[in-house]
């Protein structure tokens, strides 16, 4: 009794018409239908939810509980309404946005046509597309899990409006079809089939995933709908801004191998910022670094060629802070060409091209999250010579003269260019200058407002104006943006770094030490940070060096966190294994497996052949399981193959001895009694001895043997069968 | 020889019981089984004619006891008086001590005398005062019990349900029969000039016969698929018992027996099916349903549950 409702269920008992005939259980299909459109209601206004419930209510209450019914013209209106609602508020009907909102209030108006099975089946397969169409919005992890649940929801409601068995049946209640009829023992069973079948498919589906031949990128993009306001920006006006908005989300995440930077080493360079145009800084060196070079025997041979750094080390700032990482980034799409390294980098992927001040852009705009290796060495000098210092000296002219002059006055006073710049660190620190997120306007001369009259700023605001006294007495600076610090995932082995660790500081060049990080923001005295600031990002508490920064275990974190750790974990693993498993990892796997030589059609065609196997193999499993004893079971298939030419037909429940009585009078198709042939009266008592004979090894023994049963076939296969004279 | 006699017999009580060839048989199957037979209908239906009928036509001692709201145990099995010539108390054997039993309209009795006769039925013996009759053999009850629903009745238990090996229903004639019925004679008369066809000795024969029929791992493969089908079903509060089993097997070697056949095959098993099984898988709406055509669940499970091939 493995299977039984499926082999026992006999047709003479419901035809295919009856079936059809059947009311359709339609809450099943309901359900289903709108948890295909829940995780939609996320991306899209407001008013489609409301409208789609609005819709399902009044189908709920015509079509299940019979309260009125629904009028021809109402659809038409409808129809018109929701096309409307949605011009309304897109002002276009394409596009990723009003497209999707087109087809989800399409959807859910569908409901109201279901009339036939046919009705159902459409609703049910359209169903499995817009499932689809919430990737456009996201691929988030917790998206793509929950979408297992409406695929359920639809192939049940599909096998529920399939079964045969339905009504009188001894596994069904028999109740009334509309009632919801949750976890009966007839939807027990039914999805435990379905649970059983899904889980046939699940190796087919491994199997499709690993080898179906895979495109070497999306076959189309997106358009992003990405704010520029969030993260880094490739220009820098300080005085601009009055008000900055750090968004809580995820920058890259890294881990790293072996060594851990600590604190302070947190700093990841992105980009430099060299021109100043009064307002504005911008990035105009293109220079390709000249001290990169291919290395042949790279360790990530087959993925990507590394390349290293040809510099004199000797030349570093100092050697007990000189510690090497080895580190993997999965940087977000940024929408820019800038690769981002823990400071700067001594080896990184071949693709990209360093630039001499150090930092690495891409050939392509990065639309797409990337996943690379890189290396860095902590105060890696990186240039031994400064090349295009009139570059990082310029300073536009008529711009700012009070800090021009206060610089040169500040430069006679000190020594070395080092005290000068440690100089201004001190003001920083020891005058009234504030850290602050909505720092006032300023005016046109930015630097001297921000310097000598608001004293209240960000980041920017301090980077740049560093830079430009070091440039106004002609000590060559820079603005390198980045972030600065990371979350560690606790429950886990890598960091987080958010748009909200966004930072910028300086880089100046000392002679004989080359360019070294100088971060005034830091210089700021803790006690005027906004302390708001300090608890929101508290993960940045290394930037101000006196703020007391606890380190926490993983038994102290609130529990949300523990959550937000765990749902990002969850988020990273979902990248690394589903959404990153690309051609380049699908060819690294067939060559582990030694498949690499195989072309794409041999691999599509193996793999389809496996999966015919495997279903083949399943198929007879069942059979075998079926029938005990094989050969009587085969024979009796070839029996039933002779006599459906006459479209005659043992019933499954019909025992032999009443098959045969059926059969003299002519009786054994109830479903379809004109297309029965008459056998001959020869053809009947040739049945009659053979089924007697079964009747007699299967009965009148014990058990039967192998030999009888060879026997039987035999006689089974000997048969000779003719139609009636007449 | 032994078949044909007991197919005569069934001839024979088809002429009295007009158009129920299916029940007769089935009551004829249930003595050779060794068990017990309920007959269960509205009253006037013909229960007790045959009963009688069976009774007279087998050859067997019968008496009658008709069962009341007040009956007492004692009424039943005997009870013990006091003799003054020797002064003792002496025991009065009950109507029970008979070979077949008819215990009319059984569900109006208390429970209490309900179960004296199903504690009789059960072990084939009497005790009362510390001493122990032996109940005569073959012995066979035939209980008749009107339907539920009829006033003042005490619906057997499940537990005591389960004791009748089969069940059956007459149902009302058809058109043709009833015509016949109330055109012929009386049947009282016809039972009164009944004469036994089979000897006792015969009738344990038939029953040790059909003890040895053949029963293959294929048949039971077939009562285990049916057996399992009603526990897995929601129809019923529960599936049918291994005691429940067992009976349509013996009930079915029966069957195959009047079809003089040395081994049972599925369409033995499909013929005492329901008459074994219905009265042990009871649902609500069972009485309801009543010669309303409804669809029999219990009938069902045989379309639906395949015959191992």
């Amino acid at each position: 009794m493995s299977v039984p409702s499926f082999q026992a269920l006999s047709t003479d008992q419901v035809s295919i018409e009856e079936i059809n005939r059947r009311p359709i259980k339609i809450t099943s299909v309901l359900i289903a239908h709108q948890l295909v459109l829940i995780p939609l209601y996320f991306f899209l206004p407001f008013w489609i939810f409301v409208f789609n419930s609005t819709v399902l209510s009044l189908v709920y209450l015509s079509q299940v509980k019979n309260k009125f019914n629904l009028i021809k013209g109402l659809k038409v209106i409808l129809t018109l309404v929701a096309v409307a609602g949605v011009f309304a508020s897109f002002h276009r009907l394409a596009g990723r946005d009003a497209g999707v909102s087109l087809i989800a209030i399409m959807y859910g108006l569908k409901i109201i046509e279901i009339e036939s099975k046919r009705d159902v089946y459409i609703l049910m397969l359209l169903g499995f597309f817009l499932l689809l169409a919430t990737f456009l919005f996201s691929s988030s992890a917790l998206i793509a899990i929950y979408q297992f649940i409406p695929v359920l929801a639809i192939l049940y409601a599909l096998q529920s409006i399939h079964r045969i068995d339905d009504g009188n049946s001894y596994r069904s209640t028999g109740v009334v079809s509309n009632r919801i009829t949750f976890f009966n023992s007839s939807s027990r069973y039914l999805f435990s089939q379905l649970v059983k079948y899904l889980m046939l498919a699940l190796p087919i589906m491994i199997v499709l995933f690993l080898f179906f031949p895979r495109l070497s990128g999306p076959i189309w993009k997106m358009p992003g709908n990405k704010n520029a306001t969030s993260g880094i920006s490739e220009t820098m006006t300080p005085g601009a801004i009055s008000s900055l908005h750090l968004s809580d989300e995820i920058a890259f995440r890294a881990k790293f191998y072996g060594d851990e930077p600590t604190g302070s080493e947190f700093y990841w360079r992105t980009l430099v910022l060299d021109t100043f145009d009064g307002l504005t800084w911008t990035h105009v060196n293109n220079v390709i670094s000249d001290n990169w070079a291919k290395e042949r025997n790279s360790p990530f041979q087959k993925i990507k060629t590394i390349e290293k750094i040809k510099s004199n080390q000797s030349t570093d700032l100092s050697t007990d802070t000189n510690r090497n990482y080895r580190y993997e980034i999965a940087l977000e799409a940024t929408q820019q060409n800038w690769l981002t390294f823990l400071d700067k980098p001594s080896r990184v992927i071949s693709i990209a091209k360093v630039l001499n001040d150090a930092s690495v852009s891409t050939t392509r705009k990065l639309f797409a999250r990337i996943k690379y290796r890189a290396e860095s060495q902590t105060g890696l000098s990186f240039n031994k010579v400064l090349q295009s210092r009139s570059l990082y000296t310029s300073l536009p002219k008529g711009y700012n003269p009070r800090s021009m002059s206060w610089a040169k006055k500040e430069r006679e006073k000190s020594k070395t260019d080092e005290q000068f710049i440690q100089s201004i660190l001190k003001k920083i620190h020891q005058e009234e200058y504030f850290y602050t997120l909505s720092p006032p306007v300023m005016d046109e001369n930015t630097v001297d407002s921000f310097l000598f009259d608001e004293q209240k700023g960000f980041c920017e605001h301090y980077a740049g104006t560093l830079v430009f006294l070091a440039r106004a007495v002609n000590i060559p600076a820079r603005v390198v943006i980045g972030y600065q610090g990371a979350e560690k995932n606790l429950l886990s082995d890598y960091w987080i770094v958010r748009h909200s660790n966004a930072h910028a500081w300086t880089e100046i060049w000392f002679a004989g030490k080359g360019w070294v990080r100088v971060d005034p923001t830091a210089a700021i005295a803790k006690h005027r940070i906004e302390e708001q600031l300090l608890t929101d990002y508290a993960q940045r508490g290394n930037l101000f060096e006196s703020f007391e920064f606890d380190s926490i275990n993983v038994g102290d974190i609130p529990f949300s966190k523990q959550f937000e750790f765990w749902l990002d974990q969850l988020d990273s693993g979902w990248n690394n294994w589903f959404l990153e498993y690309n051609l380049i990892l699908q060819k690294q796997l067939m060559t582990s497996l030694g498949l690499d030589k195989l072309s794409r059609e041999q691999i599509a065609l193996l793999s389809l052949l496996a999966i015919i196997v495997f279903m083949l193999f399943i198929n007879m499993n069942w059979r075998f399981k079926k029938g005990k004893t094989s050969i009587l079971f085969i024979a009796i298939r070839l029996l039933n193959k002779k006599l459906s030419k006459y479209n005659i037909k043992i019933q499954s429940n019909h025992g032999f001895d009443e098959f045969l009585s059926h059969l003299k009078l002519g009786n054994t198709h109830p479903i379809n009694d004109s297309s029965q042939v008459k056998l001959s009266q020869k053809s009947i008592r040739r049945l009659e001895t053979l089924l007697q004979f079964y009747l007699s090894i299967r009965y009148s023994q014990n058990n039967c043997s192998i030999e009888e049963q060879k026997a039987f076939y035999a006689r089974v296969k000997k048969l000779k069968l003719s139609r009636s004279a007449k | 020889m032994l078949n044909e006699k007991l197919n005569e017999i069934l001839d024979t009580l088809s002429n009295i019981i007009l158009g129920k060839p299916e029940q007769l048989k089935l009551a004829l199957v249930c003595l050779l089984a060794q068990g017990h037979l309920l007959i269960e209908d509205l009253p006037g239906m013909g229960k007790t004619t045959l009963a009688h009928a069976l009774a007279k036509i087998l050859g067997l001692e019968f008496q009658r006891i008709q069962f009341t709201s007040d009956i007492l145990p004692g009424d039943i099995t005997g009870s013990s008086i006091y003799k003054r010539s020797n002064e003792s108390f002496e025991f009065h054997k009950g109507p029970i001590f008979t070979q077949v039993v008819l215990a009319d309209e059984i569900n109006r009795a208390s429970p209490k005398s309900q179960s004296a006769l199903l504690e009789a039925m059960e072990e084939g013996q009497v005790t009362a005062d510390g001493n122990t009759y032996e109940l005569p053999n073959p012995f066979f009850v035939i209980a008749t019990q009107n339907s539920f629903h009829q006033i003042g009745t005490y619906p057997l238990p499940e537990s005591q349900l389960d004791r009748f090996l089969i069940r059956i229903t007459l149902g009302f004639p058809e058109r043709e029969f009833e015509r016949k019925l109330l055109s012929g004679n009386d049947s009282r008369k016809q039972i009164a000039q009944l004469q036994a066809k089979i000897s006792t000795d015969e009738l344990k024969t038939a029953q040790r016969n059909i003890e040895e029929i053949t029963v293959s791992e294929a048949l039971y493969d077939y009562l285990q698929d049916l057996i399992d089908a009603t526990r897995e079903s929601n129809q019923w509060s529960h599936g049918l018992s291994p005691r429940a089993g067992l009976s349509v097997l013996k009930a079915s070697k029966a069957w195959a027996f009047l079809q003089e056949r040395e081994f049972v095959i599925p369409e033995d098993i499909q013929a005492v099916w329901c008459a074994v099984t219905e009265h042990r898988l009871l649902n609500e709406s069972m009485d309801k349903s009543y010669g309303k055509g409804f669809s029999n669940p219990v009938k069902n499970l045989l379309q639906q549950v395949a015959i191992p091939r």
